[in-house]
């Protein structure tokens, strides 16, 4: 297979109807994440010229290094940066995963009521917080909110499978209604809760469903690695399964895949990794939506290789994205979730449209 | 005020400047001064009003007050502050409402060395003179914070005696009813609120005393509650098309205010602030209560 | 319980969905190297039979069983070891290449490994299908008979090599989308793979003809029940039985029998 590369071929499908060679993927991917994490440690509203970035980044005393260079670069951008590389990688991670659970491109965490979940819970401990836990909010300090929100994403889950369980069989169009009635619900209710909150309340409410990585700090970059390994570990293991899963469940079974194995251990992992990652950022949307697009429509959507370059494309995005959000308008700074609905969006509706072409 | 449409407006704003310059010669401290970023609009008129201006290198959205600070960098809605960059204004003392966040950010604030000093909220004088305490102290500027506090107390007998002769005047104190246009929805408030407390000072009774906070404008309730007078922010009459708008929203035409066409349109940062400017506010709207 | 060791048996399989009786007492045997034809009218229970005998369907009574132990005693993976599926209307939700489908058939014996070797045999299926140009395709821009040949390289896939121990194919209407040259080769394929490879065939088919020229044996199901069970021919009265169709079967001195089929008759006991 001759690989030519195009800007056109990059997010169409080949006129020979092959994709691009995972290879040739990886490596660009890499390469773009290599240098979307060398722009976001470089950039940033707290100017580090490049000669001091370097003394910062090594933590060496050099000419005009001050104590604030090495702060900023260590204790806020440099976590941060990687905190975004791991969100990034996770919501797309999860999105491609249970893309390939639901046979459906337009599934994503958000669609079965897994961030409907967080967010509910993470409402719960905004407005209702002091007066519920007391003594127990105050314990955990800043980790509630992520708490609450990993422990609703859990719930969430837990609820819709019992929901499209039956006799010990998933069903998938179940687990999607299901879904649908758990976002109506928690919806319903953060409504009620948006209700009663007093002003700062329902603004702090407000923030966190706008996401942001500002809570990037080194246990929180700790945490969210570990849920993301755990849950990569899993998926990257289930990927042939997944792959089995394309051609129905009867098929994935006549070759040998416990169906209701795989599935539980797909909502697991999708769980834990998007759980922890929303639990600290709010919600991002659309990266978990596009970036397994962008990889299926250009190296194919075999899992083999759509997990690992969803991943990768993922923390490029995101990265890039926190990027313009912190830079843009600073010293003041942009919701991230609000930057990568603004530019998935038309990006994501071009996707469609050039892909209703190619099948006219 | 909606936080987003402060926040597209600040942004607005900054895109047609360019991106702010990270020079820190550009706002020199006086010497005995130190760089103050001041987040919250009523912290920095107190800042402004200890003569303290100067020490300025950057507020947060909510700072309209005075106008000469419409050159200083702005750090964002004080809710969603950037470490990074408050950090790039190298301030050495951050002026924080207690509304001001993420807590995070203050934290990672705190651990650049900054000084993170926390001002207290409040909805009454008292708590003016709190505020008023803090930031001198914080500012090294005790005395200027004497002088200021024998200022407003001065101001503040005059507004009291004000408001006791308005009310004097009638036998019941008037029902307010205060609405915040928020984007679509039309709120209005509860008690709780600094609304709510501005109308108590000013001799007015609030018209919603049942309900907490702001919530959505109901047009039973609003003819329940049968306010006198109709009291909305200057961006809420704006966005309601006028005093007819306002006159025209479901149940105000059936309330005593609809029927005498009573709407004050008022400054939100001044009436609301509970800055220095406490007393203005408290007298400018005892005084439209009166009329 | 007679359990024979050797070929995958069903037993005396009752099958109930949503109050119906689908399946009532229907014994059928594939031994290795025997290729079983499936006939009957549209809803005789021909693809529900297939289901059970995969172990896709729980049988409500009678048992399956493979080389001498029970269906259920089987996992899912030692199950695909030894016997590949067709299903019909197979709709994939993503746009794989065929190359990548025929490899999904190598998960059970490899789990996942994507040597050159494997891709080679891969390769090798589709040629079998004579859709070895078609390998880095996507499926979508197949058509439906192309589809169909390319399902089946995934089934041969499965079955493996020689020795790997697949020994029995369930096919539910293979022909179904294939124009008249490829029912042909499909069926030779299937035929010279019993005899050389010793596999199992059990396969589903309209088309009596076929059935006839091909089978080692044919099955016949009347609403879900077996009502005969011939080597090789059919005879008109069993014709008539099945389909409520009189018919005329001759001998043809190339292909052992033909059929042409003359009226619609009511069926002997139906309403």
């Amino acid at each position: 297979m001759a690989q030519s590369l195009s800007v056109r071929g990059l997010f169409r499908a080949r006129r020979d109807g092959s994709y691009a060679a995972a290879s040739t993927g990886y490596a660009l991917l890499a390469l773009a994440l290599m240098m979307a994490v060398v722009c976001g440690v470089a950039l940033g509203a707290y100017a580090i010229p490049l000669p001091r970035l370097g003394d910062a980044l090594l933590m060496r005393a050099g000419e005009g290094l001050a104590a604030a260079d090495v702060h900023v670069l260590w204790s806020i951008r440099l976590p941060r940066v990687l905190l975004a590389v791991i969100c990034g990688a996770a919501l797309a991670l999860g999105g491609c995963a249970l893309q390939g659970l639901f046979r459906n491109p337009l599934a994503d965490p958000g669609l079965i009521g897994l961030s409907a979940g967080a967010a509910l819970a993470a409402a719960l401990a905004i407005v209702l917080g002091g007066q519920l836990f007391g003594p127990l909010a105050r314990s955990f300090g800043l980790y509630l909110i992520p708490a609450a929100a990993l422990l609703g994403a859990a719930l969430a889950a837990w609820l819709i499978l019992r929901l499209a369980s039956h006799h010990g069989r998933t069903s998938v169009l179940m687990l999607l209604l299901a879904g649908i009635a758990i976002n109506a619900l928690c919806g319903a209710i953060i409504g009620g809760l948006q209700f009663v909150a007093n002003d700062d309340q329902l603004r702090n409410l407000t923030f966190w469903t706008l996401g942001s990585l500002a809570q990037g700090r080194w246990p929180v970059v700790a945490i969210t690695a570990a849920a993301l390994g755990l849950g990569g570990v899993v998926l990257w293991r289930l990927r042939l399964q997944l792959d089995a899963l394309n051609l129905g469940e009867s098929a994935a079974y006549h070759l040998g895949v416990d169906v209701q194995r795989l599935k539980l251990w797909l909502l697991a992992a999708v769980t834990l990794m998007v759980g922890v990652s929303v639990a600290f950022t709010g919600i991002i949307g659309f990266i978990g939506l596009v970036a397994p697009h962008i990889v299926r429509t250009w190296l194919g959507p075999s899992h083999r290789h759509a997990l690992l370059a969803s991943a990768l494309l993922g923390a490029v995005l995101l990265v890039s994205a926190d990027l313009a959000a912190r830079t843009w308008v600073a010293p003041a700074e942009m919701p991230v979730g609000v930057l990568t609905s603004l530019l998935g969006t038309p990006f994501f509706l071009m996707l469609l449209a050039r892909r209703r072409h190619g099948f006219d | 005020m909606s936080a987003r449409r402060i926040w597209l407006k600040r942004a607005a704003a900054l895109l047609g400047t360019g991106l702010l310059p990270l020079s820190h010669a550009a706002h020199p401290a006086p010497p005995g001064l130190t760089r103050v970023v001041s987040v919250g609009g009523d912290v920095t008129e107190i800042v402004c009003a200890l003569g303290a201006e100067q020490c300025l290198v950057g507020v947060d959205s909510t700072s309209t007050h005075p106008a000469s600070l419409n050159g200083l960098p702005v750090v964002g809605y004080m809710r969603a502050l950037s470490a990074e960059g408050v950090l790039s204004l190298a301030p050495q003392v951050v002026l924080a409402a207690s509304q001001a966040g993420p807590p995070v950010v203050l934290r990672q604030l705190a651990d650049a060395g900054v000084k993170v000093v926390r001002v207290p909220a409040g909805y009454s004088f008292e708590s003016l003179l709190a505020k008023l305490d803090v930031v001198a102290e914080a500012l090294a500027l005790q005395h200027a914070g004497e002088a200021l506090a024998a200022e407003l107390n001065a101001r503040w007998q005059e507004c009291t005696a004000l408001v006791a002769q308005l009310r004097a005047r009638r036998a019941q104190a008037p029902r307010v009813m205060y609405i915040m246009a928020h984007g679509n929805a039309v709120m209005v408030s509860g008690t709780q609120t600094g609304a709510d407390a501005v109308i108590g000072l000013a001799g007015g009774r609030n018209a919603l005393e049942a309900m907490e906070g702001y919530k959505p404008l109901s047009a039973e309730a609003v003819v329940a509650a049968a306010p006198d007078v109709i009291v909305v922010s200057r961006e809420g009459l704006e966005m309601a098309g006028g005093v007819e708008g306002v006159l025209a929203m479901p149940g105000v035409a059936m309330t005593p205010a609809g029927r005498a066409g009573r709407v004050e349109a008022f400054d939100a940062v001044f009436l609301l602030g509970f800055g220095p400017r406490l007393p203005e506010a408290v007298s400018a709207l005892a005084t439209a209560l009166g009329r | 319980m007679s359990m024979e060791s050797e070929g995958l048996h069903a037993h005396a399989v009752e099958l109930v969905r949503h109050g119906r009786r689908i399946l009532r007492g229907v014994s059928v045997t594939v031994r290795a190297g025997e290729l079983v034809a499936v006939i009957g009218e549209n809803g005789a229970g021909k693809s529900s039979l297939l289901k059970v005998m995969a172990g896709e369907l729980r049988p409500d009574g009678g048992s399956v069983s493979l080389d001498g132990r029970l269906m259920t005693a089987l996992g899912a993976r030692a199950l695909a070891r030894r016997r590949a599926v067709l299903p019909q209307d197979l709709a994939l939700g993503f746009d794989f290449e065929a190359l990548e489908v025929v490899l999904l058939g190598r998960y059970p014996h490899t789990g996942g490994g994507e040597s050159s070797a494997e891709r080679a045999f891969a390769m090798h299926c589709l040629a079998l299908t004579e859709c070895a140009h078609l390998a880095h395709q996507r499926t979508t821009t197949l058509s439906g008979g192309e589809r169909a040949r390319v399902q089946l390289a995934r089934v041969l896939a499965q079955l493996g090599r020689e020795g790997e121990g697949g020994r029995y194919a369930l096919l539910d209407e293979p022909a179904a989308s294939l124009d008249l040259s490829h029912q042909l080769a499909l069926f030779e394929l299937l035929a010279r793979l019993t005899r050389e490879s010793g596999i199992g065939v059990l396969v589903t088919v309209h088309d009596l003809g076929l059935a006839m020229r091909y089978a080692d044996r044919i099955v016949v199901l009347r609403g879900g029940s077996v009502v005969g069970e011939t080597p090789g021919s059919l005879d008109e009265e069993l014709i008539r039985t099945a389909f409520g169709v009189e018919a005329e079967v001759r001998r043809h001195p190339q292909v052992r029998h033909c059929m042409v089929a003359l009226n619609r008759v009511a069926h002997p006991g139906a309403g």
